[in-house]
């Protein structure tokens, strides 16, 4: 199996507190990956740093063998990293045809085309058209999505997350505030894209019995640390992820 | 489909009538026109900032200056109307660019303020660098040159209705070509920039880039803008930079709309209208004028645009349906 990113001894701290203290870890393609953790685990922080939108203070990140540490946002989702955000984020007074239209007009490189008209563009269309029927959007195509419902836009938010065609996407509780059926149909989504190689998931989340139920591989983050790291299996026997986690919930 | 086709009957009607104008309006009414829709291409380029991307302009009338200015040299040692405001282009286009750099790094009112503070700048050039500009003086006698290629055909734009087919043709096709922009690729993405710079980045935006160009198109449209006036005034002088002039294009683009794409227009042209009615009255026009414009923009959230197509346009449709 092919390793798509690997970072070396990640460090960030905000103060004093340690959102990621010397995280080497490593990905590879085609394996589901969960990442845990009680709260303030520095989860969020560490994806952000993955995909550019904080920068660590010391460590250094490579994606397939290049050194991406420096690189900017956007020039990492050219080259294949993607995400999706905790507290959504999409574009509220486009319509939800045009919000996906923009990734996948930047990753086309049309984004430069001052004279030519998006509406009539069928490449771009038919794009659009695929990722609104992966995540069930199509009857709200023409509706704005700052309308839509909470969990549609987070549906859209995964949408916009893959159209990009990551080869490593991240998400970040992707089905926090979707309802029960829009939940199935998502992890679904990202078990069949998952299992045929398209992209390679790396998921932040809480539901347990999602996590364990759908990854490859668990990664346990505490205090900016790695705690344990491997399959459910072992995730769920570890004696330290379990006084983590019954340590926080029991008291 | 219909709304489209009277889209279409409305701006023929309007295209006619402005090339119909010469004929029965006086000089005069010609002048306001022209002003009116110099100030429309200005207005434009500064709302592809402010109601496509995002970004609120203070300094404009800066690169309106550049263009008019430019225009105004050119002009002066070769008399061609084309080659003057061509120049006048190009050289706000440059000016946009170099400090475009600067300010697209900042967002909100940090862009804000620094586009405020360049366009002084370029106001106190204006006024100082007195062996180009001819500083308090201006530069005068720029004569309204003709158009045309040396030696092939020559249009006289001397008399007003000449000139004034000029900037109608000219502006007409700025107006045209934005019109034309808004719909690509290019302005959606400024769009997105707008609703959320983070998700922009991260649908593989390289945003910066975005946004200086965004800042050279609007500052080409001002320069444009600028360079209409030097011919018609035959003078210009540094007020045109001032920042009470950046202020003229955020007024009539927030009184007809930054949501619609031709509520510049709308407003540019009531914000002359307004003008010439009150300077009837009183010297102390502006205050008039600015406790109306209060009073439009608190009353008709969203612009004058929008209002009509909520308000208006239904109202008038239940008369015709109960009518016929």
């Amino acid at each position: 199996m092919a390793e798509l990113l690997r970072t070396e001894g990640i460090r960030k701290f905000f103060g004093v507190v340690s959102a990621a203290n010397n995280v080497s870890l490593s990905f590879q393609e085609g394996v589901l990956t969960s990442i845990i953790g009680p709260n303030g685990a520095g989860k969020t922080t560490f994806i952000n740093i993955l995909t550019g939108h904080v920068k660590p203070d010391s460590g250094k990140i490579f994606f397939k063998g290049q050194d991406i540490t420096d690189l900017p946002v956007h020039s990492r989702v050219q080259k294949g990293i993607s995400r999706s955000f905790q507290i959504g984020d999409i574009f509220p007074k486009l319509t939800v045809k045009e919000n996906l239209a923009i990734p996948v007009i930047a990753k086309k490189g049309k984004g430069m085309s001052f004279l030519s008209q998006v509406e009539k563009d069928r490449e771009v269309g038919e794009r659009v058209q695929d990722l609104m029927r992966t995540v069930g959007l199509e009857d709200k195509a023409n509706m704005e999505a700052g309308f839509l419902s909470h969990g549609d836009q987070r549906l859209l938010e995964i949408a916009l997350a893959m159209a990009s065609e990551p080869s490593l996407l991240f998400l970040d509780e992707p089905t926090a505030g979707m309802n029960p059926v829009e939940r199935v149909r998502i992890l679904e989504q990202i078990r069949k894209l998952s299992q045929d190689r398209s992209m390679t998931f790396v998921i932040v989340e809480h539901d347990m019995d999602i996590v364990f139920a759908l990854s490859d591989r668990i990664v346990v983050l505490h205090r900016g640390a790695v705690v344990a790291d491997g399959r459910p299996q072992e995730i769920r026997e570890n004696d330290q992820v379990k006084e983590i986690y019954l340590g926080e919930e029991v008291l | 489909m219909e709304r489209k086709a009277q889209g279409y009957l409305f701006t023929w009607i309007l295209i006619a009538f402005l090339l119909a104008l010469p004929f029965f309006g006086g000089q005069y009414v010609l002048y306001m026109v022209i002003q009116i829709l110099i100030l429309s291409v200005f207005a434009l380029g500064f709302n592809l900032l402010l109601g496509y991307t995002g970004l609120l302009s203070f300094g404009q009338a800066g690169f309106f200056a550049v263009g008019a200015y430019a225009s105004a040299k050119v002009l002066l040692v070769f008399p061609s109307l084309i080659l003057g405001v061509g120049a006048g282009v190009l050289a706000g286009a440059l000016a946009a660019a170099i400090l475009g750099v600067l300010c697209v790094r900042h967002t909100r009112i940090y862009f804000s303020m620094l586009t405020l503070s360049f366009g002084m700048m370029i106001y106190s050039l204006a006024w100082k660098w007195r062996e180009v500009t001819g500083g308090d003086d201006g530069l005068v006698g720029i004569p309204r040159a003709p158009m045309g290629i040396p030696g092939i055909f020559q249009l006289d734009m001397s008399p007003m209705s000449h000139y004034y087919y000029f900037v109608v043709v000219v502006c007409l096709g700025a107006i045209f070509l934005l019109r034309r922009m808004v719909q690509s690729p290019f302005v959606l993405i400024l769009k997105g920039i707008r609703d959320s710079e983070t998700r922009a980045s991260f649908a593989g935006i390289p945003v910066r880039r975005y946004k200086l160009l965004a800042f050279i198109v609007a500052g080409a449209y001002a320069a444009l803008a600028g360079s209409l006036l030097p011919p018609l005034e035959n003078t210009v002088t540094p007020p045109i930079a001032h920042w009470t002039h950046s202020a003229e294009p955020v007024m009539v683009t927030l009184l007809g709309g930054i949501y619609s794409f031709y509520g510049p227009i709308v407003g540019s042209f009531f914000f002359y209208i307004l003008k010439d009615v009150i300077v009837r009255f009183t010297q102390y026009w502006l205050i008039c004028f600015g406790a109306i414009i209060v009073f439009l923009v608190l009353a008709f959230r969203g612009g004058l645009v929008v209002f009509y197509e909520e308000r208006i346009l239904p109202w008038l449709r239940g008369r015709i349906t109960k009518g016929g």
